[in-house]
């Protein structure tokens, strides 16, 4: 058995020999290759981890003194999902990333990221959490201003001071529970904090949340989110809102559930997340530049998550992981062809694609089964999750549960509108004559048409998918 | 098998018709064929399927149970009526449709929508009911928006109501879900018939509003003018015939079926202040508002599409009175309607193929062209406006008759007020195309192919055969009426056998025959007539001419227009739906204004945020 340390290993020396070596082919060899390799050692892990879940020794130091990890069903399944994405990604940006453009320092930070992204699912300390959690924001901020033009500088800045505030709030967070317990484990922070005064754990819990929930475009402190990932090169606003947001979520929930189990904060959760649906999708309602267009739309779709999430049982945690799977395939296609868009046209604005669904036919098209599968129309996947989600609350029952979904429900209507005023305007007549036929690059077009298989064809997955699904959910209430 | 063989076959041709489009302008006589013969199997296969009644399929496990689907008396009756109407379609479009304008993928939508309303009505579990819900809304936007850009933006203005439907259905499907614990109808029966009030309204209000706004009842009807009338002619007249009735199917199955008569009428003030009440009442203002709104129309199209709404209205009129002879008029009117309108639009869709326009103001006099285009919207017309012996007379009769038989006087004085709309509108209709002075520029317009011709003629003796021998219909009308639980109709092969009137249709049709035949006697033995030149003629004291011509067609019903003017421009409906989606608008400026771009605003939030959060979770204090 091959070690999941080499989640974090692996991608981190592959940016060093990429710096080494300093060529283009190499480190895009890499970048491929590393991915792929890491989503293959998750799925042969991931039968053993449905039962329990793998501790991983590190450096032969048991806890406290080292630092516990461990790969449990949610681990291994989030690990998967951010490999494949982030191998289709790189096969994406090998045509769409301009030759010459510093590419060798592009794939390194894009490694860089992935450690601390698998570090995250795998971390059972909570200020081995902080650490990675640093080195993913820092990657961030690097990638959100790779075009280095005033929009992404400035939104790169924007997103470096909101992170460091949060970074901060962690740190206060992490603080107080290390004042309690005296210990960083997870584990023992959950014992210690169940006894300790309950408006002190609060006050750690509350800062935890939006501590990390700044990573997690969790509503309020998701401002960041709409000029980052609309200002990024559309790769990264692909990695950034189809695995990054989504991980920080799922850790940030995991963490708030079990660690601080002491203090019940679903409710406030829950009531974040309707606010994030609401918010989200009526800011998107107006967007006239595409990529903030899908940037509103990704907090929404956080929210829906998040709901699913903190309605706390079972069903609801399984209807969450599903509409992250969906969010993480339709969201990536969509800015994926955003990017395409942007390339053939030099614009960011709807307005200028009028026709262009003429001349890039294949793109549109995807686009439009992308944005069918994300409002959730049947029978795409997006529907199954979507419905999933609402039956959960439903089940759940009560009055916060019956708004989500009302707001959900309103929240898909607005959705639907935007998005397809996106398609009217792609498939407008065209201007004049019919023109050349311009799709994407064939490494491009491949990479967005395996995530859009995904959102399409995805619901035949989920009689196999639902196996993984059920331990997986278990992982969001349990710390081993 | 059969039942199988109906969703298969859709599927199959929507995705072969999907494959062929590249090759549509090149040779579009492939992509015909196979629609032709795709639509042909399945109006085969729909008249086979009869002997499948009452036999389950079952289709894939979702959630935990089994989607499933069947043939009922009810959704036979809507399946016959569906592969009917696509099959003469179909085969008009095999002449009508040319690929000059953009619709490569006309059929491929249309087999789309086909399988969206075929298994709609085959559903028999609430999942299955909202999946092909939800495939047939998506299937109807993607057929009204081809073409032209103007199709495109009403085609828009109909996903926001449809989908607005489908979301709360969707809520309705997850409240009666979560509360009766099963998909499976029967159950669901069995949990309302025991449920609280309050339980039986939600459901309701969740389950028929969508229906309500899918079959275009006043006030949800603001979608369906523009999004019908931009589309491409034929898909008009497969429209209007066919795609508003599903809204109607779902009420008549969730009202009679689902539910229960019973627990419908549970909902009220008293016995003649409830649920039903208040359907009538939304009926009758869908019968008369959108009627009197046809008579300004200056577009054919246009026209008649307020007439889908209108005459819907007397669908509903006739089901909500849920007594025998009602509901028979109600499932009878949707059948007329389907035949007589697709009849007319085929009319103007011949008349359009030859003179590319379908602007009442500019038409006129082309009876001398196209004659069998005249013959076909006249008969239509007489259906339309329900006057012997066309079949729209005996759904007509019997509505009003349900009317003033269960005590609605002011209910059944509006369907009359209707009525008189309709003869004014379908009036205007016929003369501005086919009457008056032919303009020269249409001098060399010839009467279309007899492809186009063949739906034409089909379907004047549908019309006229089924307004001779109702009997043939309200056959199967009984059969529905059985299994809704209603007292069937005692029908006869020319109408109804009754206490409360007798209506024998073939001696009416006989009495009009003999007047007409007496009205001809007299017309030529009279010697009285002499044919002239067009232009030999007169009108309010003035000799016409080229110069001068005839221009009633013009502006027709100004003076009506003048006074109500002020009236229809204040419509309501228009306004509120377009007050509401400013407010959306703004509200959502508003909400985005949340996002100041501003890092110390931002900042602000972190500390509000924990503060609020803080003081949400109590223990603190």
């Amino acid at each position: 058995m091959v070690s999941p340390m080499l989640f974090i290993i692996a991608p981190l020396s592959a940016a060093f020999i990429m710096i080494l070596f300093n060529s283009r082919v190499i480190a895009l060899g890499l970048s491929l290759l590393v991915p792929i390799g890491l989503a293959w050692l998750g799925l042969s892990w991931l039968p053993y981890t449905l039962g329990a879940a793998q501790p991983i020794l590190v450096a032969s130091i048991p806890a406290p003194l080292g630092i516990p990890l461990s790969i449990d069903a949610l681990g291994a399944g989030m690990a998967i999902l951010v490999a494949v994405s982030a191998a289709l990604v790189v096969l994406y940006s090998s045509s769409y990333m301009k030759k010459g453009h510093h590419e060798v320092r592009y794939y390194t930070v894009v490694m860089i990221l992935l450690t601390s992204a698998f570090g995250l699912v795998l971390t059972r300390d909570i200020f081995n959490l902080f650490v990675f959690f640093e080195i993913l924001c820092i990657s961030s901020y690097i990638l959100v201003s790779w075009e280095q033009d005033g929009a992404a500088l400035e939104a790169s800045f924007k997103y470096m001071v909101l992170g460091s505030i949060g970074s901060t709030f962690l740190l206060v967070s992490i603080a107080l529970v290390y004042r309690v317990a005296g210990s960083l484990a997870m584990a023992d922070v959950a014992t210690a904090l169940a006894t300790a005064p309950r408006g002190y754990v609060a006050f750690a819990a509350v800062t935890f949340l939006f501590g990390v929930g700044v990573e997690a475009a969790i509503f309020p402190v998701n401002t960041w989110l709409p000029d980052a990932h609309s200002s990024a090169p559309s790769s990264i606003s692909a990695i950034l809102s189809g695995f990054v947001i989504e991980l920080a979520l799922v850790v940030a929930f995991r963490v708030l559930n079990t660690a601080f189990a002491a203090v019940d904060t679903l409710p406030l959760v829950r009531v974040v997340a309707i606010a994030g649906v609401i918010v989200g999708e009526m800011a998107a309602f107006g967007q006239k530049d595409l990529k903030r267009m899908l940037a509103y739309s990704s907090i929404s779709q956080i929210g829906i998550m998040l709901f699913a999430f903190s309605l706390g049982t079972q069903a609801g945690a399984q209807a969450g992981l599903q509409h992250l799977l969906m969010h993480a395939g339709a969201k990536s296609a969509l800015f994926l062809i955003a990017g395409y868009f942007i390339v053939r046209t030099g614009s960011r604005l709807i307005a200028d694609y009028a026709g262009l669904g003429h001349r890039m036919p294949v793109s549109a098209a995807l686009f439009g089964f992308a944005a069918l599968s994300l409002v959730g129309a049947p029978p795409l996947l997006g529907f199954f999750t979507k419905f999933q989600v609402l039956s959960a609350a439903g089940a759940a029952g009560g009055f916060t549960a019956w708004l989500g979904v009302a707001v959900i429900l309103f929240g898909t209507v607005l959705e639907t509108v935007y998005l397809f005023r996106v398609l009217r305007v792609l498939f407008a007549p065209a201007a004049s004559g019919s023109p050349a036929r311009a799709d994407m690059d064939w490494p491009a077009l491949a990479a967005v048409a395996l995530f859009t298989a995904l959102v399409v064809f995805g619901a035949l997955l989920l009689p196999t998918l639902s196996q993984m699904i059920g331990p997986m959910a278990d992982g969001l209430a349990s710390l081993l | 098998m059969y039942t199988q063989a109906l969703l298969l076959l859709p599927l199959v041709g929507f995705g072969v018709a999907f494959l062929l489009q590249g090759t549509v302008k090149r040779s579009p006589a492939i992509v015909k064929t196979w629609a032709m013969l795709g639509f042909a199997a399945i109006a085969a296969v729909a008249a086979l399927a009869g002997a499948e009644i009452g036999t389950l399929y079952e289709g894939p496990t979702v959630f935990g149970s089994v989607l499933t689907y069947g043939l009922t008396d009810l959704s036979w009756w809507f399946v016959l009526l569906i592969a009917g109407i696509t099959a003469l379609t179909t085969v008009f479009t095999l002449g009508s449709l040319r690929y000059a304008d953009d619709y490569p993928m006309y059929y491929a939508w249309l087999f789309a929508k086909v399988f969206g309303m075929i298994g709609l009505v085959m559903s028999r579990d609430l999942l299955s009911f909202f999946i092909m819900w939800e495939i047939m809304s998506w299937a109807t936007y993607l057929v009204m928006q081809q073409g032209r850009d103007e199709s495109r933006k009403a085609a828009q203005g109909y996903l926001v109501y449809a989908i607005s439907a489908g979301m709360i259905l969707l809520g309705g499907v997850v409240f009666l879900r979560t509360a009766s614990g099963s998909f499976e109808f029967a159950v669901i029966t069995k949990f309302v018939a025991g449920a609280d009030l309050g339980v039986i309204i939600t459901a309701i209000v969740l389950v028929l509003v969508p229906f309500l706004i899918e079959a275009a009842v006043y006030p949800t009807h603001g979608w369906l003018p523009s999004a019908y009338a931009s589309s491409e002619t034929t898909m008009t007249a497969y429209l209007s015939s066919i795609s508003t009735r599903m809204g109607l199917f779902g009420l008549i199955l969730f009202v009679f079926n689902v539910f229960g008569l019973d627990v419908i009428d549970r909902i009220g003030i008293s016995a003649h202040l409830n649920l039903r009440t208040l359907l009538l009442v939304l009926a009758a203002l869908t019968a008369v508002l959108p009627t009197y709104t046809a008579l300004f129309q200056h577009d054919a199209k246009r026209l008649l599409t307020w007439h889908s709404i209108g005459q819907g209205g007397y669908m509903l009129l006739g089901l909500a009175t849920a007594s025998t002879l009602g509901t028979a008029g109600g499932l009878m009117h949707i059948f007329n309607y389907m035949t007589y309108v697709a009849l007319i639009i085929f009319s103007i869709a011949a008349v359009e193929y030859r003179t590319g326009t379908t602007n009442l103001n500019k038409l006129g006099g082309l009876i001398t062209r196209q004659p069998v285009a005249f013959l076909g919207m006249l008969f239509g017309i007489i259906g339309l406006a329900g006057i012997p012996p066309m079949n729209g007379f005996v759904s007509k009769w019997f509505i009003y008759r349900s009317l003033i038989l269960g005590g609605y006087p002011f209910v059944a004085l509006a369907a009359f007020i209707a009525t008189v709309g309709t003869i004014m509108s379908v009036y205007k209709l016929i003369h501005n195309t086919f009457l008056g002075q032919l303009p020269e520029r249409y001098n060399e317009v010839r009467e279309v192919g007899w492809v186009m011709q063949l739906p034409i003629w089909v379907l004047m003796a549908v019309v006229f055969a089924t307004g001779v021998f109702p009997g043939t219909i309200l056959q199967w009308i009984a059969r529905i009426q059985v299994e809704l639980g209603i007292a069937p109709i005692a029908y006869t092969l020319g109408g109804v056998a009754q206490e409360a009137g007798d209506l024998n249709m073939m001696v009416i049709t006989l009495v009009f025959t003999l007047t007409f035949i007496v009205g001809a006697v007299i017309f030529f033995m009279g010697g009285k007539r002499r044919i002239v030149s067009q232009y030999d003629n007169y009108a309010a004291g003035h000799f016409l001419n080229k110069d001068v011509p005839y221009n009633f067609n013009y502006n027709f019903y100004s003076a009506f227009d003048h006074i109500f003017e002020k009236l229809y421009h204040a419509a309501p409906v228009q306004s509120t739906e377009r007050n509401l989606g400013r407010l959306v608008a703004t509200v959502g400026e508003y909400i985005r204004r949340f996002f100041t771009g501003q890092i110390n605003t931002y900042a602000a939030y972190y500390v509000a945020a924990v503060i609020i959060a803080l003081a949400f979770l109590k223990e603190v204090l």
